[in-house]
């Protein structure tokens, strides 16, 4: 019995399956990361493998010519992770998942073999750090097969000596798990988080040294920038509109939706379809609608005849309005889907009880539903805060910000980008981020409530 | 009053007249016409950019955008396929969206397994940043991105953009899973422990089997927001050749100045991926959106 159980608790033995399967799911992810970040050719890391994969793609003048077999190696990274991610899932695959990774390995090295050849006959294309990294990925992918065999095979047979047993303490286990994605969001976001408001106390532009100017950009902006201030107001606009029109409008409609009726899933789909669509392609239908002479709109009202026809997207008044009906009509399903999801856990007990107790539809909705609603009511008014101050593409799509059309976002973005102004243009991301922080903050500690409670 | 006193006695009610079966009939009818109506106006901003692309530029500037078409086209979606270079476009935006969402899917339920299932000092704060970051403004982070890629030798490729969307969706993916994987009963892991299990292999043949459906509904909600992205690709890339289609059909636009029938051509072929992904995986499309909201 004890004799058993030692056994079992090996450490290796974990393993004995899924070995391999790391092993090749290891090499499928260095392989790609390689193939993205490490230079191929040379020490420069512009010429990675995706890059040049590109360049051979689009025939980019001056591109370094290789062997245009080079997309196997993407491929296979990727190909080798769902195999093996296959193997993983359903544990009596893995004997299939583990040749198809090595054959998939193989099919890299043919690759190789001519670049390899190539390679050494050209002084400008000497193999990078990349180049070896995927190299060595392929030929392990090609291994951990040969590999995988024996310990396939001594799965069955007598008990292993002198494994070390080598568990990890225990308090050790979270924080390797949690590790990597930790420093990698400590690298991209956090970091950036605090030095942007470093920043916003420089005078940087891009090019040279930051320098220290302490609260100068502020000043300017609260005082001296009347960009500043149309931003904001059209910010304050959009939210004001994003809290009450999606939000009613996606309420009614789940509601109404909520019921069942024929076609109801036509109905639905419709409504939420603009979700798909991404915030460019919007932006760029919707252009089109508002165009003065051509569009959908101005025909339609010169047809109807009208001859006093509004210039919507040129129009100083109406500019932002059209822009934010345009982002409207998107989240209005968003909304819908939240509140359907809502309506679904509704118990419907509640509503026959109110029901049987004499509750109008009025009544029913105002002291059954809506409360009963009021946690995705309030999921909803944070993602349209949030989203309205993200508000970035639609704008900078229909309008570049110019009449009278200017948010926080894409004001920040031409600062920073256009105007080479970053310093200021990260002072207006303070003050974008400081805003967004007042609902973050009140979503928080809803959460850390709710946390605390569970 | 009235309603309410018919409301109060569902089952006793008196049989319908035909007089008010009629009317409600018509009433339903109504309604139909009604909805139907609303709908289609709701989705004209699509049917017109369909209608454009099948129409040349010249038909609509000399008969108006209400006449009937002259003739049916297929050359602008050629044109814009081909010449505006939208199929080169859509093969970077895979090229992106693919790497990045293995990426963020790994790394977040590696995360999310601890959070979710040990206790240890910190636990609770860094579930908290994670959930503050998913709510973040894109601009304050771009310029010290902007410089951590052009530091890293990374700008202008398709690395950046992996990265930052890799793990700027780490908190919300985190936030998700975590959230899935606390239901998920113990007993199931403490009994895999009992049997020598090793902590990784739990997480690996276990937890991730069973995180499937959350997993799933996740990677289609995740390949919509990264595929739609445009804010990163125009401040991370400069090369026109690395553009996802996004930022492609910004170009597009400044190309065909005037040419509508290319430009909405464009943009709806722009939309194929996200649209295949939404019509064969709704279901975990709406199950990924509600997911966050769940809580």
């Amino acid at each position: 019995m004890q004799q058993t159980l030692s056994r079992r608790s090996t450490w290796f033995d974990g393993w004995d399956f899924s070995g391999p399967n790391v092993m090749a799911l290891l090499a499928g992810a260095v392989m790609l990361f390689a193939f993205f970040f490490l230079p191929w050719f040379g020490d420069n890391v512009s010429n990675n493998g995706a890059r040049i994969m590109v360049d051979i793609l689009y025939e980019a003048p001056g591109a370094l010519r290789t062997e245009a077999l080079i997309w196997l190696i993407p491929v296979v990274a990727v190909a080798t992770f769902a195999a093996t991610l296959w193997g993983a899932m359903a544990p009596e695959q893995a004997r299939i998942a583990s040749p198809l990774a090595s054959l998939l390995g193989l099919t890299t090295l043919l690759y190789f073999v001519p670049a390899l050849g190539r390679a050494g006959a050209h002084p400008l294309l000497t193999p990078g750090a990349g180049f070896w990294t995927a190299f060595v990925c392929a030929i392990a992918m090609v291994l951990q097969f040969v590999l995988a065999m024996p310990a396939v095979a001594e799965r069955g047979g007598a008990p292993r000596k002198g494994v070390r047993r080598g568990r990890l303490p225990q308090w050790l286990t979270p924080y390797l798990f949690i590790a990597l994605p930790l420093i990698l969001y400590a690298i991209w976001i956090l970091g950036p988080t605090v030095y942007t408001m470093y920043l916003s106390l420089t005078n940087w532009d891009g090019v040279s040294t930051p320098q220290f100017i302490g609260l100068a950009n502020y000043e300017r902006l609260f005082t001296r920038d009347r960009n500043f201030v149309e931003s904001l107001v059209n910010n304050l606009r959009w939210l004001i509109v994003f809290i009450l029109i999606p939000t009613s409008m996606g309420l009614g409609l789940a509601l109404l939706f909520n019921n069942e009726m024929w076609g109801g899933r036509f109905y639905k789909v419709s409504f939420y379809a603009p979700l798909v669509l991404s915030l460019p392609v919007i932006g760029l239908i919707w252009a089109w609608l508002y165009n003065p002479r051509l569009g959908l709109i101005n025909s339609l009202l010169s047809m109807m005849g009208v001859t006093n026809l509004p210039g919507w997207l040129g129009s100083r008044e109406l500019a932002i309005w059209c822009v934010i009906a345009a982002a409207v009509w998107r989240q209005v399903g968003y909304v819908m889907v939240l509140y359907l999801a809502g309506l679904k856990n509704v118990d419907p007990s509640y509503i026959d009880a109110a029901r049987v107790d004499g509750a109008g539809r009025l009544a029913l909705f105002r002291h059954v539903v809506m409360p009963l609603l009021a946690p995705v009511t309030t999921i909803v008014i944070v993602i349209s805060i949030i989203d309205s101050l993200r508000a970035f593409d639609l704008v900078s799509i229909m309008t570049r910000g110019g009449q009278g059309t200017q948010v926080l976002a894409n004001f920040m973005y031409m600062e920073a980008f256009n105007n080479y102004r970053m310093g200021y243009g990260a002072a207006i991301a303070v003050v974008l981020f400081a805003i967004s922080m007042v609902f973050i903050a009140f979503y928080l500690s809803r959460a850390i409530r709710d946390e605390l409670e569970y | 009053m009235a309603t309410q006193s018919i409301k109060t006695q569902p089952i006793s009610r008196p049989a319908p007249t035909s007089v008010s079966r009629a009317w409600k009939r018509f009433l339903t009818f109504l309604f139909y016409v009604v909805l139907t109506a609303a709908t289609l106006i709701w989705l004209t901003p699509v049917l017109a950019a369909v209608v454009t692309s099948l129409r040349t530029m010249d038909d609509i500037t000399i008969n108006g955008f209400w006449s009937w078409p002259r003739e049916i086209v297929f050359s602008n979606f050629e044109r814009a396929w081909t010449t505006a270079r939208v199929s080169k476009y859509l093969l970077n935006s895979f090229i992106i969206t693919i790497p990045a969402l293995i990426g963020m899917l790994f790394l977040s339920s590696l995360s999310a397994f601890a959070l979710a299932r040990y206790r240890f000092r910190g636990n609770l704060f860094i579930y908290f940043i994670y959930v503050a970051g998913t709510m973040l403004p894109f601009q304050i982070l771009l310029l010290p991105v902007f410089r951590l890629t052009n530091a890293l030798g990374l700008y202008d490729s398709y690395g950046a953009l992996i990265l930052i969307h890799t793990t700027f969706q780490l908190g919300f993916c985190t936030f998700v899973l975590r959230n899935f994987m606390r239901t998920v009963p113990g007993e199931i892991m403490d009994a895999a422990r009992v049997d020598g299990c090793s902590e990784f292999r739990i997480y690996w043949q276990i937890m991730l089997p069973l995180t499937l459906p959350a997993l799933a509904a996740l990677a289609t909600l995740q390949f919509t927001w990264v595929f739609n992205d445009y804010l990163w690709a125009i401040v991370l890339l400069r090369s026109d050749v690395l553009r996802p289609v996004t930022a492609g059909l910004a170009t597009l636009r400044g190309q065909f100045n005037t040419d509508w029938p290319v430009i909405t051509s464009g943009a709806l072929l722009a939309t194929i991926p996200t649209l295949i992904v939404f019509v064969f995986l709704q279901r975990y499309f709406i199950q990924g959106l509600t997911l966050g909201s769940g809580k």
